[in-house]
């Protein structure tokens, strides 16, 4: 099952580069959108929260970032209509393996997976 | 570790490009976690070792840490300016006042604004027989309002261009704390920041 758009959301530039190579490379989806900020995410899926063509599948979310953090985005992210979140699906994809951070992640209805960095070709084996 | 990367890179074939970006990133990864040591050891040498008193040369200290930040991207590109009245004997803890100076100019060096013409990190130092102050003061991209009590936090990073541990500041106050010090900030946002602090003179 080929994705049509993946969202990446990561202040890290280099975790960016492996994660956009490793979905590329295993061919999970058309269009990968990454943004280092996760303002600049809300804005963009705020363009999109009509469409229910362009709106992304899969959100992959870090947690460690500076300006919002990856919960901030997620309260802000659940406040978009129902309809169009219950299609797409958050996976946390984040370098902290903190318990606390994992469970107040999972408490989130969208939030679906939490991977722990980096990005292994096993993650997406595990979703399809 | 640097070493290394640097002798595959010069002995990569130049036109892979995509290996030349992966072991760019390896070299900055490097940089950032040496970084991130630094960062802990200070913090763990300021909370585990004594006060250590003895006469400071502020002249010496603020030239060791321009010759450190030598090599730093940006440095060069930043005018510093300095000013030190020093007329009396300035006794304190040397290496925490360095830790302390070398955290708030390297954030100068690291937010500046490059929009501006000219960049530039100010030292002013004035010292008496009671204490130091020191103010520094950047014409850097600056701090919003609502974010400068929080800088002081721990892994607290205020901008996105923050690539950092979020340690600097807080190891700032920590340091300080430690001399019995005091720091404010006033800072507006695309015009600067400065930073003002006082450390008492230890000569009795």
């Amino acid at each position: 099952m080929k994705m049509k758009n993946i969202v990446l959301i990561d202040d890290s530039k280099m975790d960016n580069y492996i994660s956009k190579f490793i979905i590329k490379e295993s061919n999970l989806a058309e269009n990968i959108n990454i943004f280092s900020s996760p303002i600049e995410a809300l804005e963009y899926l705020e363009t999109l929260k009509n469409d229910h063509e362009k709106f992304p599948e899969v959100i992959f979310l870090d947690i460690n970032m500076p300006d919002m953090d990856g919960f901030g985005f997620l309260d802000e992210y659940s406040k978009f209509s129902k309809d169009i979140i219950e299609e797409t699906a958050v996976f946390m994809l984040t370098s902290s393996n903190d318990p606390k951070d994992i469970k107040r992640a999972l408490e989130y209805p969208v939030v679906k997976k939490y991977f722990t960095k980096p990005f292994t070709i096993d993650f997406l084996n595990d979703l399809m | 570790m640097l070493g290394l990367i640097g002798i595959v890179m010069s002995s990569e074939d130049p036109n892979n490009t995509d290996q030349k970006t992966r072991l760019e990133m390896l070299n900055d990864s490097v940089i950032k976690l040496d970084s991130f040591i630094e960062d802990i050891l200070n913090y763990s040498r300021n909370t585990r070792m004594g006060v250590v008193m003895e006469e400071i040369n502020f002249e010496e200290i603020l030239e060791e840490i321009r010759n450190g930040h030598k090599f730093m991207e940006g440095a060069n590109k930043l005018k510093p300016l300095v000013e030190i009245i020093q007329k009396e004997k300035f006794i304190s803890d040397k290496k925490r006042i360095i830790v302390i100076l070398n955290n708030i100019i390297s954030n100068a060096i690291k937010y500046r604004d490059t929009s501006k013409e000219e960049s530039f990190v100010s030292v002013f130092v004035e010292c008496d027989s009671k204490k130091a102050v020191i103010t520094i003061e950047d014409n850097g991209i600056g701090i919003a309002d609502d974010k400068q009590e929080k800088v002081f936090d721990m892994f607290y990073r205020a901008t996105k261009l923050s690539n950092g541990s979020g340690l600097g500041m807080y190891i700032v106050k920590e340091t300080l704390e430690k001399l019995d010090g005091i720091i404010t900030l006033e800072s507006s946002l695309n015009k600067g920041t400065k930073f003002s602090i006082q450390i008492p003179n230890q000569t009795n």
